[in-house]
């Protein structure tokens, strides 16, 4: 009787010398953009935290310029900016760890490292989901709503 | 005398294919929220009546989404089919939407820059007698 040969049932695929050389840009460009948007980020969370300070000086000194930031200068306001900030952290900090991953894995041949990464990549856009949707909210209902 | 081939030591385990499959599955996600978000922010700039920026706002993100949604076909693609090509593609899709977002944040950056050079030049030459 002939056997029949055994059909794998996930057909194979490889990290070829292509997809190498795409995942190696991919890891350079997502960790040039997490350091750039993170150094960012932590300028507008100290501009926020010196608008913070400002508001408390400006009490007893008031300013004619300062009296036009003062409509985004109540509590709750720099509340959720810092919030929004702080995630938005987070979900930067994860596209460093995605890109870390991959030169982790392809320099030293680390399979578990590269399982992860994608994992990584994952958290990251679902930040990224939660804070566009947060955004798109406010946005429809300050313009529309307001 | 035996010859070894160099062998990628790296392969698509049944671990790495979840992750794929649904990192794919979360890259589709983003694309079409990204062009929903594009289109909300189309309808707030026109009523503002500011059309040159709410084109260019749409052009933007319905080109970068639209590298990260043929991403997650390709990837859902490659998956499925098991073709090499359609992973590398998934790869490259994916490349480019890095990077045209890294240009972007690059000229921002170079904006910014010029723009607060220009504010402390400003003061200089404000405060120099006539």
């Amino acid at each position: 009787m002939e056997e029949q040969p055994v059909q794998d049932p996930q057909p194979t695929l490889a990290i070829d010398d292509i997809v190498r050389s795409h995942l190696k840009q991919i890891a350079r460009w997502t960790q040039f953009l997490a350091i750039a948007i993170m150094i960012v980020l932590s300028l507008a969370l100290f501009g926020v935290l010196c608008l913070a300070m400002l508001g408390t000086v400006s009490s007893v000194v008031s300013s004619k310029y300062y009296d036009r930031l003062r409509n985004i200068n109540s509590g709750s306001t720099l509340l959720m900016i810092c919030t929004i900030l702080l995630f938005s952290m987070v979900g930067t900090y994860f596209l460093y760890r995605f890109s870390s991953q991959i030169r982790r894995a392809l320099y030293g041949e680390d399979q578990k490292a590269l399982e992860h990464s994608f994992s990584t990549l994952k958290i990251h856009w679902v930040i990224g989901v939660a804070l566009a949707v947060i955004l798109m909210v406010f946005n429809v209902i300050k313009n529309f709503l307001i | 005398m035996d010859t070894q081939e160099p062998q990628d030591q790296l392969t698509v385990t049944p671990a790495l294919r979840e992750n794929l499959h649904i990192a794919g599955n979360w890259a589709r996600i983003v694309a079409i929220l990204g062009w929903i978000s594009a289109v909300v922010t189309v309808i707030i700039k026109f009523d503002k009546r500011e059309f040159a920026s709410a084109l260019l706002t749409a052009g933007m993100a319905f080109v970068f989404n639209m590298f990260l949604y043929q991403f997650s076909k390709r990837i859902s693609n490659a998956l499925q089919s098991g073709d090499q090509w359609q992973l590398a593609e998934a790869f490259s899709n994916l490349k480019i939407y890095y990077m045209i977002i890294g240009w972007i944040v690059i000229l921002l950056l170079a904006l910014i820059v010029v723009c607060f050079i220009g504010i402390i030049l400003f003061f200089v030459f404000l405060r120099q007698p006539l």
